[in-house]
């Protein structure tokens, strides 16, 4: 049997939840023992998915705590000897899973998309060079196994199991903290490009209408999204991002305008069931995972859907797009 | 107030070469460029020293000696001083390693402020930030977009950090490890025009292992923790695509299957 630590981030239990998936590719389901650790309010949702639960007694850390997150964790490590320890690639967990690596003198492999496991022994697998490539790679050290893992990949497929053991643990390295929260205030378009069903999104090839795609986003009811291209270019922001070094996304239909497709993007799009790829040139490598591929000038594109769906007596607003 | 940047030099990412046969990226010859998220830390701390006269402003970096003349580059725009750990015993280092040295020569030279990039553009790990902070035990915070410049005194620094949607006000104890994301707010000054033909070999500092003394098998591929096995391409499904013209008749093809599979 091996013992496996989950992270779980407050108000971010979905996420705990779908590594279970990865330790159940990477010990079979049955061989692997589900251990998730977080504050006790986001564990609630997780009861019946882990074989154990694990909360401080008496206390509740502060989410960017990552200091005393370590401090438990380490402890953790030492009364349970883990044999691997996962978490989310989330703000939060880009910056605990180095540190804890670190303290337990352990190799990390950073964002994992997929694992390989056989009589061989066990490969992580993350894209690199911006997702021009993909590299395995594999722990050295007597330490635990350790990743970091990318959200929105892998998905639970076991079912609920028994109820879980709840264990307060009495940990006793806490310290003084030394980061504070003041403020924090959500920004406007925040809503989560992978919440939506539907995504439009530029690439280089939009930069100069990109703008525009708001319009053909609301008439299908989708969010705007962007290539990193894009984001360089500082025209939309990260959170927006799709591809290896932003977000990975799962919408029913997929709208690439201007967007070449490098790997690296290709990589942030997963279970998408229908993909419209609109690009000067068919050649492009979007254009071969599309469903439709539109050869063309993306504006006039946008223009002249926009027309189509709004002579249809549709009673949205008028995309006005015409110059 | 003293503040080191943590600068990585990078292969030219969009341009690199790629060796089909051999399945590996060919880094040795591509052209270096400064890790944009760096460029960002060291543009902000020239902004504080801009503000603040009294600051020092230092670069450290690890990298092959063909990054010299990019180094220089930096120290010709008001940095006081810069240190490159170049050795080749430290080649094949992965992030575990890489933030031992890094940590060792800090903790000879401990500033108030250590200003890093978020994510590199070629490794994008985003570790060693992080783990330099657990080595030298002290407070670390990613995706930082800007640092209050005028709370930044004695021992506390006040930041604002892009999380996930959201902006968040932080409020660290110094020393600590800020890490920047790339933002439109700080942008390298370009370098004077005096400043181009100066010689900048006095502000330079070049460390080996001899200076850091660290063990043989604790560096380079042998003290790695991780070993990249093997890199592949990616096979990606390919579908049979319809390919339209942007004319009247492929918007009312796009038109229809939009209709059809229930999106309109």
């Amino acid at each position: 049997m091996k013992k496996c630590l989950i992270f779980v981030e407050d108000n971010k239990s979905r996420d705990a939840d779908d590594l279970t998936e990865v330790v159940d590719q990477l010990y079979g389901s049955r061989n692997g023992e589900k251990y998730g650790f977080g504050n006790k309010k986001a564990l609630e949702d997780l009861d019946g998915t882990f074989d154990a639960l694990i909360h401080a007694k008496n206390y509740e850390f502060d989410e960017f705590d990552v200091r005393n997150i370590t401090n438990c964790i380490e402890e953790l490590y030492h009364a349970y000897n883990f044999d691997s320890i996962m978490i989310s690639a989330t703000h939060l967990g880009r910056m605990l899973a180095p540190r804890l690596a670190m303290r337990l003198k352990t190799g990390l492999v950073a964002d994992i998309t997929a694992v390989n496991s056989d009589e061989k022994g066990i490969e992580l697998i993350r894209p690199a060079y911006s997702g021009k490539l993909m590299a395995a790679i594999k722990i050295r050290g007597k330490g635990p196994l350790m990743m970091s893992v990318r959200q929105n990949v892998f998905q639970r497929k076991t079912k609920r199991i028994a109820d879980s053991e709840w264990i307060e643990f009495p940990f006793k390295m806490i310290e003084e903290q030394r980061i504070e929260l003041l403020s924090s205030e959500r920004r406007e378009e925040s809503e989560d490009i992978r919440e939506s069903e539907v995504l439009i999104a530029g690439g280089r090839g939009a930069s100069s209408y990109f703008n525009e795609l708001d319009a053909l986003a609301e008439a299908l009811n989708g969010k705007v999204a962007a290539s990193r291209k894009i984001v360089d270019q500082q025209i939309a922001s990260r959170r927006i991002q799709v591809g290896q070094s932003g977000k990975t996304v799962s919408p029913k239909l997929y709208i690439a305008m201007g967007i070449s497709g490098s790997i690296q993007h290709i990589e942030g799009l997963k279970n998408i069931e229908h993909i419209i790829a609109v690009n000067k040139r068919k050649g492009a490598p979007i254009c071969s995972i599309a469903d439709i591929v539109v050869e063309g000038d993306g504006k006039e594109f946008i223009a002249k859907l926009l027309n189509r769906i709004n002579r249809d007596g549709q009673k949205e607003k008028a995309g006005g797009e015409e110059e | 107030m003293k503040i080191i940047c943590l600068i990585k030099f990078i292969p030219d990412v969009e341009n690199i070469q790629f060796d089909k046969k051999k399945n590996v990226l060919m880094r040795e010859n591509s052209r270096l460029t400064v890790n944009p998220d760096d460029e960002t830390a060291l543009a902000a701390a020239l902004k504080v020293k801009e503000k603040n006269p009294e600051t020092v402003v230092e670069i450290l970096s690890m990298g092959p000696e063909r990054a010299i003349p990019k180094f220089q580059d930096l120290l010709r725009r008001d940095v006081d001083k810069g240190v490159l750990i170049s050795d080749p015993l430290y080649v094949g280092s992965d992030t575990f390693v890489t933030s031992r040295i890094l940590g060792t020569c800090l903790s000879k030279r401990m500033p108030d402020c250590i200003f890093t990039g978020t994510h590199s553009l070629d490794g994008d790990t985003s570790h060693v930030p992080a783990q330099i902070a657990e080595l030298l035990n002290l407070s670390h915070i990613n995706n930082v977009l800007n640092i209050d410049i005028d709370q930044l005194m004695g021992d506390k620094a006040v930041v604002k950090v892009n999380s996930e949607g959201e902006t968040l006000e932080f409020r660290m104890s110094l020393p600590a490890v800020i890490s920047f994301e790339k933002s439109k707010e700080y942008k390298m000054p370009y370098i004077r025009y005096e400043e181009f033909q100066r010689d900048v070999n006095e502000k330079m500092e070049i460390l080996t292992n001899h200076h850091l003394q660290m063990k043989e098998e604790e560096v380079g591929l042998q003290g790695s923790m991780t070993e990249v096995e093997k890199t592949f391409m990616k096979n990606v499904i390919e579908k049979e695509s319809i390919i339209v013209n942007n004319d009247d008749e492929g918007i009312e093809y796009v038109y229809k299957f939009l209709k059809e599979k229930g999106y309109l």
